[in-house]
């Protein structure tokens, strides 16, 4: 089983968005996929580094909620997300309490 | 702290530490240095071939960091008596400072993550110990490293974590911390350290060993306890390793090793002096 595996683990896909001034609204500047929060929060300032940001925050794509489309934000042509299903069907990794991120 | 009349002092500048201190900081910075440069070629090593593509960046990320911090080091090693360049391009293996734990390449994922959030943690605890030091040209360089370190521990916190949810990754994990452990005790030196004294006497760093090890035990023993490797347990209110640490008699404290053979592995130090762009190198 995937989730018996310690390497491929449950991953999750997180956008990243940041702001270079407090003045600034939030870009989106990407994504990555990680099996935890916090790894996500590593992954993303050390991914995105190209801007000294005044602020930068992830969130799971699957807690977005569709507001006018079908499909999920941040996907082309409604494709489903990469390795994971959706916000319901997640689970973490077994012990490591697997919750989602708030 | 403890010490009134050299803790209210403070120095603007290498030329104002005194004589009998001077030896033992320029050691501490060495120490520090090379522990940096070959952890980063540590991290280096697994760019590519991690287990992710987003932790392959980070590797490459935490290898970027350890060599600007080596490199500050390096550079401020000048002023207490040593030839930064030749430090830097000019050593044979059994000349670099680095804890034996970085004498080899790693092998596996689990022991490059008890590098990560084990001993990349004592370091940056030693770090932490000069924020406030007496020698204040540190301070700045100081804070930007642990800024820089914060996201280090969140990263071996993190994949350990993944790690410790599957039972295979839980043996992966407790093969591989056990040596990193004991040796990371070890690597704050024995609580008499005589060099230490002099720093901590002098207020250039806030601790000593025995104090250290404890703040060591309070950042990473929580994560070890909670993946079960048994290396700790609560104790009082505080952490308690489950093993301690010894020094025989050839324990070097100016290098935080003890005095066997060796060193780094040649390949890693012509890697580390750049050996490759020497015909490139200029004064």
């Amino acid at each position: 089983m995937r989730r018996d595996n310690p390497i491929e683990g449950v991953d999750r896909v997180y956008e990243v968005f940041a702001r270079k001034d407090r003045a600034d609204r939030f870009e989106h500047v990407g994504t990555v996929q990680a099996p935890s929060a916090e790894l996500a929060r590593v992954y993303a300032w050390q991914t995105y580094d190209e801007a000294n940001w005044f602020e930068m925050a992830v969130a799971p794509r699957d807690a977005f909620s569709r507001v006018n489309r079908e499909e999920a934000p941040f996907t082309l042509g409604g494709a489903p997300p990469v390795g994971a299903g959706s916000d319901a069907d997640f689970e973490g990794p077994a012990g490591y309490g697997g919750a989602p991120v708030r | 702290m403890s010490d009134v009349q050299e803790a209210a002092r403070s120095f603007k500048s290498a030329e104002e530490v005194p004589e009998s201190v001077r030896g033992p900081l320029g050691s501490l910075l060495l120490v520090l240095a090379d522990n940096k440069r070959l952890l980063g070629m540590r991290y280096a090593d697994w760019i590519l071939g991690s287990p992710a593509l987003e932790a392959g960046i980070a590797c490459s990320a935490m290898a970027q960091d350890e060599w600007g911090h080596g490199r500050t080091l390096y550079a401020m090693t000048g002023d207490f008596g040593f030839d930064p360049h030749h430090l830097e391009h000019e050593r044979e293996p059994g000349e670099y400072r680095s804890s034996e734990l970085l004498d080899r390449p790693v092998e596996s994922w689990p022991e490059l993550l008890a590098l990560n959030l084990l001993f990349d943690t004592a370091l940056s605890v030693q770090f932490e110990a000069m924020a406030g030091s007496s020698f204040e040209p540190i301070h700045y360089k100081v804070r930007k490293l642990l800024d820089e370190e914060r996201f280090h521990f969140e990263h071996g916190r993190g994949w350990t974590r993944r790690l410790a949810a599957t039972e295979k990754g839980r043996e992966g994990l407790a093969r591989a911390f056990e040596p990193v452990w004991v040796a990371c005790l070890r690597w704050f030196g024995p609580s008499d350290d005589p060099l230490v004294a002099e720093l901590e006497a002098a207020g250039i760093v806030d601790a000593g060993p025995d104090a250290l090890r404890a703040r060591w035990l309070a950042r990473v023993a929580p994560e070890v306890e909670r993946a079960g490797l048994g290396l700790a347990e609560e104790a009082g209110g505080g952490w308690r390793s489950a093993t301690s640490a010894a020094w025989d008699g050839d324990w070097r404290p100016g290098w935080r090793r003890g005095a066997e053979e060796g060193g780094p592995d040649e390949d890693t130090i012509r890697r580390v002096r750049g050996d490759r762009n020497r015909s490139l190198l200029m004064d």
